[in-house]
């Protein structure tokens, strides 16, 4: 039996899930790495299946149970750029979905969850972009940095503050003026295809807005809930794999007449690594199960923290584990330390909600 | 012992020592960092770069005058691993390490006028490429274990075996290489060898392709029947071992030096983006510079030990060990501090991350460093 979260369903979506993957994905895992972007079909392809959380068909969506099965195995690719770009993906779609403006649903919601476009999910940083109101358009000018899915979105939602106004829009990648610059060689999530986004005059008609004000404050929260969900769960994926990596590695590496998993010493590290493991997988599950009924955003921050720690720690130690070979590009490990540094880098920037700050 | 510390302020250092340290900085300023993005990029730095060094000195500060070198003592040494560690990446010193610290030491302690003349006032100089070949595909912990094996035949020893993960080994001149002279085995049959690159057989089998350090390029070398003058034994034969385990003891001490320069440079970045947001990030800072310092000091001490010719290797490991993952670990929470921004693919800290990683691995890993010290205090 799996954790208790999961019913026998959920199971059998996992083992299938996993072959998916296996035929689909993970021989292709280094290329996009490589390229640093992952090619459209993948989002296409998980939605042809109905594998990216919601479906046209809402009856036929996913449970958040099983959504965090799908986030977890697309981390166990051993890299966290796919669960990453799906993550954006579907916050832009579930963004789209929760507002419901009938004007954005053929060209956007709709197409977006056939997977024919996709979307991804922005805040704009005041100090590198205005969005300013004139006459029935929104005029955009500045830049976004750091922007996932920027190599393959069509098209984007902007978080944004200006003039005291606080709001989402949604912004197609084609429109005037837009020019999108890809960040090569970054620290890590090389496959999520980073970019920058560049605005000059750009006009977006206020039909385009989803919400503001308060509504805005409580989509945001939304989205970063759910990121920490996801995030933690992508955190497990990958650490999982990396112990796997080091255990059978240790198997074969011999030294001092003897594999490396007879040492003592190295043995209780792998051990250290399993226990850590399973602490913050326990969090992580009980934090989906919660999800289902309420939502605690301090708590899913406890839950993050442990599962970034985690994650770090045990990619660390399986890159030690490695010795030399850890150091080499040819081996993953290094890319399962470098992913997950990433989630410890952008852990200040998930706004701290109230319950956070009050600390 | 006599001391020879300086009373006042700062014990360590003289003010000859605080002149180099500028000199240094300088050189450090113009001459690499304007160029360091760029060379991480190429994967190794331009082979004037020993030339230039060379000219100035700066190869061999502590090695004695006879053999071309400025007579000056460790801490010159220790001045100069800290400084070009102050970069913005952890290869390139790398590399100028291997030249001063690793490959060329045994030469002076263990070698014939002929080593001295031949390959050791070239190295000085910045004219002949060093590298040090101990480690192999299948042995790097476990140095007694290596496989490379000299046949002697007349005047010559034919060398047949592989040699993994050379720094400096895409094109160096030369490498001081460990290698078996005799079916004894572990430590006994051990020799070390002077090998010139340019002999037939010897081959670079390729470049590695690594996660960080990439400013310094590193090679997997073959040695298929190259012949070796008998002239290049190095040293006693049979006795390479300790001879290697001696030379380790100095790549261990720079290795250290070398990771104080990164901690501090990683600190100052810190500092200088989070120091105005607040009594949390300069609690955070607080953390780094604590242990930092504890390290400095701890290196210092042991330095001033060997300075004076002590090898203390008890200390060593542990500074080697200690300076390793406060190194890293000063990189990691500096990186953190700095958030996504510092992800971008030219910010040194984010590489310093990535670099000083090594060091937790090269020179003898943490474990096996653990491994020593437990044994040093009679385990
Ligand atoms: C970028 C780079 C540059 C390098 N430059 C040079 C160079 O110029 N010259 C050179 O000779 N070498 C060089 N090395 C090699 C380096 O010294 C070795 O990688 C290092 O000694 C570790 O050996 P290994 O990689 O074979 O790991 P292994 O010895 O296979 O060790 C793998 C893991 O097992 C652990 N382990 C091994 N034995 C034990 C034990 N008894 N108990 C507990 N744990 C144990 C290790 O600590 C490590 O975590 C370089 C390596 C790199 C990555």
């Amino acid at each position: 039996m799996s954790h208790w979260i999961f019913s026998e369903e959920h199971d059998m979506f996992r083992s299938s899930f996993k072959k998916m993957i296996r035929n689909e994905i993970e021989s292709r895992i280094e290329n996009w790495e490589e390229d640093q972007l992952i090619p459209k079909w993948f989002i296409a392809r998980l939605s042809e299946l109905g594998l990216t959380g919601m479906t046209p068909d809402r009856e036929k969506s996913m449970d958040e149970v099983m959504e965090a099965v799908l986030m977890e195995e697309l981390a166990k690719t051993g890299a966290a750029g796919p669960a990453l770009v799906l993550q954006e993906h579907n916050n832009a779609v579930s963004l789209l979905d929760r507002t419901n403006k009938s004007k954005l649903v053929p060209d956007f919601l709709s197409a977006a969850l056939e997977g024919k476009r996709i979307g991804t999910t922005v805040a704009a940083d005041p100090g590198d972009m205005t969005v300013k109101i004139k006459e029935g358009f929104f005029n955009l000018n500045g830049r976004l940095k750091n922007v996932r899915n920027g190599g393959m979105a069509d098209f984007l939602i902007l978080s944004f503050f200006d003039d005291d106004k606080s709001g989402f829009i949604t912004v197609d990648f084609a429109s005037e003026g837009i020019t999108v610059q890809k960040t090569e060689n970054m620290l890590g999530w090389r496959s999520s295809s980073v970019s920058e986004v560049e605005f000059r005059n750009v006009k977006i008609s206020t039909e385009n807005l989803l919400c503001q004000g308060d509504e805005a404050e409580k989509q945001r929260r939304l989205i970063n809930d759910q990121k920490r969900i996801t995030w933690s769960l992508i955190c497990t994926g990958i650490a999982e794999k990396a112990l796997e990596a080091a255990v059978s590695y240790s198997r074969t590496r011999q030294q001092f007449g003897s594999a490396l998993s007879e040492f003592q010493s190295l043995r209780h590290k792998m051990a250290d690594m399993a226990l850590n493991l399973e602490k913050s997988r326990n969090m992580t599950y009980r934090a989906v199960y919660d999800s289902i009924y309420n939502i605690d955003s301090f708590q899913r921050q406890i839950v993050l923290e442990e599962a970034v720690s985690m994650a770090l720690h045990v990619c660390d130690e399986a890159l030690q584990i490695h010795g030399g070979a850890g150091y080499m590009m040819e081996f993953p490990v290094q890319r399962f330390w470098r992913d997950t540094k990433m989630f410890d880098l952008h852990l200040n920037n998930i706004p701290a909600e109230k319950v956070v700050m009050s600390l | 012992m006599e001391t020879v510390l300086r009373k006042g302020k700062q014990p360590y250092f003289t003010e000859e020592h605080d002149a180099l340290r500028e000199r240094v900085r300088q050189f450090v300023k113009k001459e690499v960092s304007p160029y360091i993005s760029e060379w991480e990029e190429l994967g190794t730095f331009p082979v004037s770069m020993f030339r230039k060094m060379g000219s100035l000195g700066f190869l061999g500060l502590r090695y004695p005058e006879s053999v071309g070198g400025q007579g000056g003592d460790y801490f010159m040494q220790m001045v100069l691993a800290e400084e070009i560690n102050k970069c913005g990446a952890g290869g390139f010193p790398m590399g100028i390490a291997v030249q001063t610290d690793m490959a060329t030491p045994p030469i002076l302690q263990f070698g014939s006028p002929y080593h001295h003349e031949h390959f050791l006032k070239p190295a000085i100089r910045g004219e002949k490429i060093a590298a040090i070949g101990i480690s192999e595909p299948n042995t790097g912990s476990d140095v007694s274990s290596i496989q490379t094996r000299a046949v002697k035949q007349g005047g010559e020893w034919v060398l047949n075996g592989a040699k993994m993960y050379i720094t400096n080994g895409t094109r160096a001149d030369f490498v001081t290489m460990v290698v078996r002279t005799s079916d004894e085995p572990g430590y006994k049959g051990i020799s070390l060898f002077l090998v010139e690159t340019d002999t037939p057989g010897y081959s670079v089998s390729r470049k590695l392709d690594k996660v960080g350090m990439r400013s310094s390029d590193t090679a997997e070398l073959i040695l298929d029947n190259v012949r070796v003058p008998d002239k290049n034994l190095l040293g006693v034969e049979g006795k390479g071992f300790y001879q290697i385990m001696w030379q380790l003891q100095g790549e261990r001490m720079i290795a250290a030096a070398s990771a104080i320069g990164i901690m501090d440079f990683c600190y100052e970045k810190a500092a200088e983006a989070v120091e105005n947001r607040g009594p949390a990030y300069r609690r955070s800072l607080l953390d780094i510079k604590r242990r930092i310092e504890v390290c400095r000091e701890m290196t210092y001490a042991t330095a001033f030990r060997y300075s004076q010719g002590e090898v203390p290797s008890k200390e060593i490991s542990m500074i080697k060990l200690l300076s390793a993952q406060t190194a890293h670990y000063a990189a990691g929470q500096a990186l953190k501090l700095l958030g996504e921004e510092a992800a971008g693919p030219d910010h040194p800290v984010q590489r310093l991350w990535r670099d000083s990683r090594l060091n937790r691995i090269g020179a003898g890993t943490d474990e096996v460093m653990k491994e020593i010290i437990a044994k040093e205090i009679g385990l």
